[in-house]
């Protein structure tokens, strides 16, 4: 296999935005800085979960693609729920690593806000088994039980799952492509209505539109993508084995660590899938950083801060940079790259070399872990 | 005590509501059934319910107590997400509930 590098990595601003979905994707490209676009690219992947619901469009990787000015590339769509930004980067990855391309444009963008917030998380429900949905479950509901076993098994407070809220709005303040961009204290968090208890709105990602572009290239740059790793879980979470962990999770970090050739211990910085907050918790613990139950000391005593011994979501997280939903695995990477780059402002962590990112698709059904390493 | 309708794989897995394939082996089931008494693993309320609910809506995570009909160690304890009707304040993880079919939907109950 080839080497494959992360030449560029961009992102518009999200939030609430008044473009349209391929508008948002261009934003995210211009902020790649990368000239002759055309000239350089063989071939353009795009990485989107609900497009046809939330804008109408199908056939969005040749939309998307002849908005860019690129038609005549070849050009695909990714699909895996809300993990769709890092299966996408996995699509680009396995080009070049295969020597089919030299390098790729990989792009992610949803456009959710165009539809009334109802509709919207109906969109959303729909990855979940569908007899599951026919009870009234939604993925804030599935979400909510896994917290509460989680709290029943470990003794996790609404308090500790308040400050994963707090920690990952702070890191937010500091990121200008961000959704949130103020501060919040641990009573605003306990303060929020209850959506599904035990989880508050404050727990609870947002709706947002948003884009992500990377290029990726067999030519040495930057950054390195060391490994990666993909597993699936029975969508029906009454199949599962485990209600506390995600085994999706767990095999993909195991081939992402297998193939980088690393181990937790050797990570410097980390993106993970806060849809919900309690998941940064048990996301942090089926990668192999933290032993199960042990994930909330590790964030109360401050290790996942920003100025920790491993920083966890220095972009603010789905809870706070926000999350269209096909896009956040690719926004993870682009925050990574930065990282390893040195070009994260001021929510640089310091001396990072190697970083991971981790996303979850559906309720964790879908799951994809991505390790990065500067060169 | 009641019994509901499963079915059951040869390797062990009970399904409820029953599937005619298993979801680990691909291989057909039979019918089974199954007493109707179980406990909670875990539950939420709804506050903000999906189109055709309203709040407050419980639902629930289900573990069916084993059977003796069920052959296998592995899954004699089918779980099952279903709604529940009962008082909000009595919810518990572990509690004892039973489960009902009504116009083909399940229901936990005290």
């Amino acid at each position: 296999m080839k080497n494959v590098y992360v030449s560029h990595a961009g992102l518009s601003k999200f939030g609430r935005r008044d473009l349209s979905l391929e508008e948002l994707v261009s934003e995210a490209v211009e902020n790649l800085d990368c000239p002759d676009i055309p000239g350089k690219i063989d071939a353009v992947f795009l990485g989107n979960m609900s497009g046809e619901e939330f804008t109408g469009i199908s056939n969005l990787s040749a939309w998307v693609t002849d908005h860019l000015g690129l038609a005549g590339k070849p050009a695909v769509r990714i699909e895996t729920g809300s993990s769709s930004g890092a299966a996408v980067f996995q699509a680009g990855w396995r080009a070049i690593a295969s020597g089919c391309y030299d390098r790729v444009l990989v792009l992610a963008g949803e456009k959710m806000t165009g539809v009334p917030t109802l509709r919207a998380t109906g969109i959303l429900a729909e990855v979940i088994d569908p007899y599951e949905r026919s009870c009234g479950c939604t993925m804030t509901a599935l979400a909510a039980m896994a917290t509460r076993r989680y709290m029943h098994e470990y003794g996790l407070t609404g308090e500790e799952i308040a400050l994963v809220s707090v920690k990952n709005h702070y890191n937010a303040s500091l990121n200008p492509f961000a959704q949130f961009r103020k501060p919040v204290s641990p009573e605003k968090v306990m303060e929020s209505r209850v959506i599904a208890s035990p989880l508050r709105l404050f727990d609870c990602s947002p709706i947002s539109d948003g884009a992500a572009a990377v290029i990726l290239s067999s030519e040495p740059a930057q950054v390195r993508v060391a490994g990666v790793g993909h597993g699936t879980e029975h969508v029906a979470v009454r199949y599962r084995d485990s209600f506390t962990s995600f085994a999706a999770t767990r095999r993909a970090a195991r081939q992402a660590y297998g193939m980088a050739g690393k181990k937790p211990e050797q990570i410097d910085v980390v993106e993970v899938h806060d849809a919900f907050t309690p998941f940064e918790i048990i996301d942090t613990e089926d990668l192999g950083f933290f032993e199960p139950g042990k994930g909330a000391e590790a964030l109360v005593n401050g290790v996942t801060g920003l100025n920790g011994e491993l920083p966890v979501n220095p972009s603010g997280g789905l809870k706070a940079r926000g999350h269209p939903v096909g896009v956040s695995g690719l926004a993870q990477v682009v925050e990574i790259a930065w990282q390893l780059q040195g070009e994260a402002d001021r929510r640089q962590v310091k001396g990072a070399k190697v970083g991971l990112t981790q996303s979850i698709g559906g309720l964790a059904s879908n799951n994809l872990v991505n390790i990065l390493e500067a060169v | 005590m009641g019994r509901l309708a499963a079915t059951v794989c040869e390797c062990g897995q009970v399904f409820l509501p029953p599937r005619e394939r298993c979801v680990k082996c691909t291989c057909p089931t039979r019918p089974v059934d199954i007493n109707d008494t179980g406990r909670i693993l875990s539950y939420t309320v709804l506050q903000v319910t999906p189109e055709g609910f309203d709040p407050p809506l419980i639902v629930g995570l289900i573990e069916m107590d084993p059977d003796g009909e069920c052959v296998s160690s592995d899954l004699e304890h089918p779980r099952l997400v279903c709604e529940g009707k009962m008082p909000e304040s009595e919810l518990g993880i572990d509690l004892e509930v039973r489960v009902k079919k009504i116009d083909e939907k399940y229901y936990f109950v005290v």
